[in-house]
């Protein structure tokens, strides 16, 4: 049976030959763009060490100085006419509306910004020394709240705000990579003593360790990060240029109608004002504009290339049944079930496919050992290799079987009888 | 004979219906494909109002210092005011040049007594209306008086107009712009954001501390900053001559600046448009042809593919046909005419499959335009393609122009080797 088919396929080799030729080129095509989804995905799917779920940035506002409205403040942050006591009262006025969870200043502590705020970490414990540069994002304690934060250790948020809140550091479990192969548990750094930037007059200590923490979902956390706490009612808060604010659950289109129609009214007070809140779920979308692209446009490929298949299998297996009536009426006549010319149509496409798999898979290796291909864990990784090729096989064979099913069907409703006696 | 061409495709369409569909649909198909990638990328390049200079239109955005050494000191996606002007103004060739603060900023407006609203504010110079052609509906520009006594002047769209004043006669009207007292001059049509030069909401005079601000490493040495300019190429001049001036005011400008032991980069400045979409990095020339080979491999990609497989059908619409060509050149036609009817047959084909693919991509990037083009910020409106950028004669052209391709290459081969029948094969209906 089997020995039947090749010699059919090689009968038939001129036509085949572009049709294998095609195949050829789609496989490699699709499989650079299933091992680009593949690497994307995987870093898509490491968890961000965040929750967006309800999340907003607030937009604060300064009046400008050249405005006659602007009122000159005292640099004391107790004074009532200062900027600290004008932020307070925008922050209690947040935290009134019935629908919000939390409420928080910082800086570099909003996600799906590219900022990299590096500070040097050094610290010891038992024997370990850990010098690290990581992402610093400074906030005021109730952050670790909206941003929905969780310790290694079991830590809920409001327990992350306590720890900010006494003045220890939370250090993502990335930064201690360098050291933890000393040491099975992580967790164990919790107590490290940590001297910030060199800085020996304030020694730290680690009060948690909270899973690594990305700028973007796209991104692999390549870098540590550090929680730093900000008292909101001290001169530092000044210099903070986030604010941001979480929503109880699914109260978030509630809260939307309830901002812009009535709290933005009072949201005011000396030369602060709010003008409107974004979800984080836009800034996402700007942040990754170029991952969200590259993944729509291989997406499309992708499934142009399928439909090609699809297409150019239909077309040319059409017309090879349509030649083939007489044959097919023979094979019935001599007992073949309509199952085995169903078989023997896409055995011969899927022959085709095997064929054309051997030089693809080889192009494949080549291009991914010259690093023509995307990077994640390295350019060649077998275990990629194997899913995307293998992958790109089952998806090609699944349309080849689509693609002759038609004709296929067409071929198996001959009537042996009308066909021969025609000829 | 043209009657008998159609009459062939008929007859064929008729008698193949399937063969004929799959030909149509995947001819449609690559063509939709090819000119969605095409158009999205002539958004980018080609000229609409406002931006209806772009082929003249020029571009700086930005600036990189080097230590003496070669060693990077700084690079920054804007110029200082100062700089800027002392690299780029009054340049051969250069017709006139606007001088605009680098980004789209949100800012608040509204009018005494109203909760202020977001809008996309650009700060530019009265220069920028000459360059641009923005459609006024009340009002007029800022002229150059107004720009150097730094009179709070604004020009605003129709909609931010209407949320203000319940109007677009809006000229002469106060409002508050960051709770700043601002006199309306003018009010024009809102712009598609697709226009990245033109587009905004609100216009004012680039600020006095924005032409302040600059941006650098270490003091004296900060020549960065928030300004970029748009120079506009005086009808036929060669920017070459601008780019070479522009070169030679860097060398005096690195004399002057080497007492820091640094050195300004001359990147090729000013870029023209389809450069500028490309450099991103601050430091380094864009890498044309190497975008454009990388534009070629991928139109060459959707292509190759659907030609292929329209190759394969052609091939087998021709075998059942074997005993017709047989016919025709045992009468004398030659193998040239025999290529010449089935290329020109197909291209109808192609043509109508194609005329299908570049309606459903007119209709595609009409809707989907806000999922195609993700603006580089958050902006108050989402990016729209009306009829001036979908309708153009170019992209007919292109459409016309990757169907004949397409054609030649799916045809191309098949009408070959059929006209390359033994006719006495041919009548006996072997196809060798």
């Amino acid at each position: 049976m089997k020995k039947k088919l090749f010699r059919q396929i090689r009968n038939e080799w001129q036509a085949n030959l572009w049709l294998t030729l095609e195949l050829m080129i789609v496989s490699v095509v699709m499989w650079y763009c299933a091992d680009l989804l593949y690497s994307t995905a995987s870093m898509r799917l490491m968890p961000s060490g965040f929750d967006r779920t309800g999340c907003y940035q607030v937009e604060l506002r300064q009046i400008h100085p050249d405005s006659p409205n602007r009122i000159e403040y005292s640099d004391d942050p107790q004074d009532p006419n200062s900027f600290v006591s004008d932020l307070g009262r925008i922050l209690d006025i947040l935290r009134a509306i019935p629908m919000v969870e939390a409420v928080a200043i910082g800086d570099n502590a909003v996600p799906y910004q590219y900022n990299y705020y590096g500070s040097f970490l050094w610290g010891t414990m038992d024997g370990d020394t850990l010098s690290v540069n990581v992402n610093r994002r400074q906030m005021s304690p109730d952050f670790c709240r909206v941003l929905g934060i969780r310790g290694i250790n079991g830590e809920t948020p409001e327990e992350l705000t306590e720890i900010l809140r006494r003045g220890d550091l939370i250090v993502s479990e990335n930064a201690f990579h360098s050291i933890a192969d000393r040491k099975n548990r992580i967790s164990d750094y919790v107590g490290m003593k940590i001297i910030l930037d060199g800085d020996t007059s304030h020694i730290r200590r680690v009060g948690a360790i909270m899973p690594a923490m990305k700028r973007t979902d796209y991104e692999v956390p390549w870098a540590g990060t550090i929680l730093l706490g900000v008292d909101e009612k001290s001169s530092n808060a000044e210099y903070m240029g986030n604010m941001a604010l979480r929503v109880k659950p699914g109260q978030e289109k509630e809260f939307e109608e309830y901002f812009r129609e009535t709290a933005l009214r009072s949201l005011h007070s000396g030369n602060l004002y709010v003008t409107d809140v974004e979800p984080f779920d836009d800034l996402k979308r700007v942040a990754e504009r170029f991952d969200w692209i590259e993944t729509r446009n291989t997406i499309c490929c992708m499934a142009f290339l399928l439909l090609c298949v699809f297409l150019g299998l239909l077309g040319t297996f059409w017309f090879r049944t349509q030649q083939r009536v007489s044959e097919i009426s023979i094979r019935k006549v001599n007992g073949a079930t309509n199952w085995n010319v169903f078989r023997r149509l896409t055995g011969e496409g899927l022959g085709l496919l095997c064929i054309a798999t051997v030089p693809a898979v080889a192009i494949d290796l080549l291009l991914a050992y010259f690093e023509f291909n995307s990077y994640y864990k390295g350019f060649l990784n077998t275990e990629r290799m194997v899913a995307c090729t293998g992958g790109v096989f089952l998806l090609m064979a699944v349309m080849i079987i689509a693609g002759i099913w038609f004709p296929a069907r067409k071929a198996m409703k001959v009537d042996p009888a009308v066909t021969l006696r025609s000829e | 004979m043209k009657s008998n061409l159609i009459k062939q495709i008929v007859y064929e369409m008729r008698h193949q219906p399937v063969i004929g569909l799959v030909t149509v649909v995947g001819t449609a198909l690559a063509i939709f494909l090819i000119m969605v990638v095409a158009m999205m990328q002539e958004v980018k390049t080609a000229p609409f109002p406002p931006e209806s200079n772009r082929d003249r239109m020029l571009y700086v955005k930005n600036f990189d210092v080097s230590t003496l050494e070669g060693g990077s000191e700084y690079s920054t996606g804007g110029i200082s005011w100062d700089v800027i002007h002392e690299l780029y103004d009054t340049l051969p060739g250069i017709e006139r040049i606007s001088f605009v603060a680098v980004y789209v900023n949100r800012a608040d407006v509204g009018v005494t007594g109203n909760v202020p609203f977001n809008v996309d504010l650009r700060e530019v110079d009265d220069e920028f209306w000459n360059i641009m052609d923005h459609t006024f509906v009340s009002g007029h520009p800022f002229d150059k008086a107004s720009f150097d006594a730094g009179l709070k002047v604004a020009v605003i769209n129709s909609t931010v107009a209407r949320n203000l004043f319940g109007t677009t006669e809006a000229e002469g009207r106060e409002m508050l712009l960051e709770q700043i007292p601002y006199k309306v001059v003018g009010v024009i049509e809102d712009v598609t954001p697709l226009a990245t030069l033109a587009y905004g909401e609100v216009f004012i005079p680039v600020r006095e501390d924005t032409k302040r601000q600059t941006w650098g490493s270490r003091e004296g040495t900060r020549f960065g900053g928030p300004i970029h300019a748009i120079p506009l190429l005086e009808k036929g001049a060669d920017p070459q001559a601008a780019r070479e001036e522009v070169k030679r005011r860097v060398d005096r400008f690195n004399d002057r600046i080497k007492e820091f032991g640094i050195m300004a980069g001359y990147r090729g400045t000013p870029f023209d448009f389809e450069a500028a979409h490309m450099a991103f990095d601050n430091s380094a020339e864009p890498d044309i042809a190497g975008e454009r080979r990388q534009r070629l491999l991928i139109y060459l990609i959707l292509l190759l593919i659907p030609a292929i497989n329209l190759s394969s059908m052609t091939q087998s619409r021709l075998r059942r046909r074997v005993g017709e060509i047989g016919v025709r050149r045992a009468f004398g036609s030659t193998r040239a005419n025999i290529i010449k009817d089935i290329v020109s047959e197909n291209f109808v084909v192609t043509v109508i499959g194609g005329v299908l693919g570049l309606i459903l991509s007119l209709i595609f990037m009409y809707l989907l335009a806000d999922v195609l083009f993700i603006p580089d910020q958050l902006l108050s409106n989402p990016p729209r393609l009306n009829a001036s950028i979908l309708f153009r004669w170019a992209t007919f052209g292109y459409a016309l122009f990757f169907c004949f391709i397409l054609n030649l290459i799916s045809s191309g081969i098949p009408a070959w080797r059929a006209a390359r029948i033994n006719p006495v094969n041919a009548i006996n209906g072997h196809s060798k």
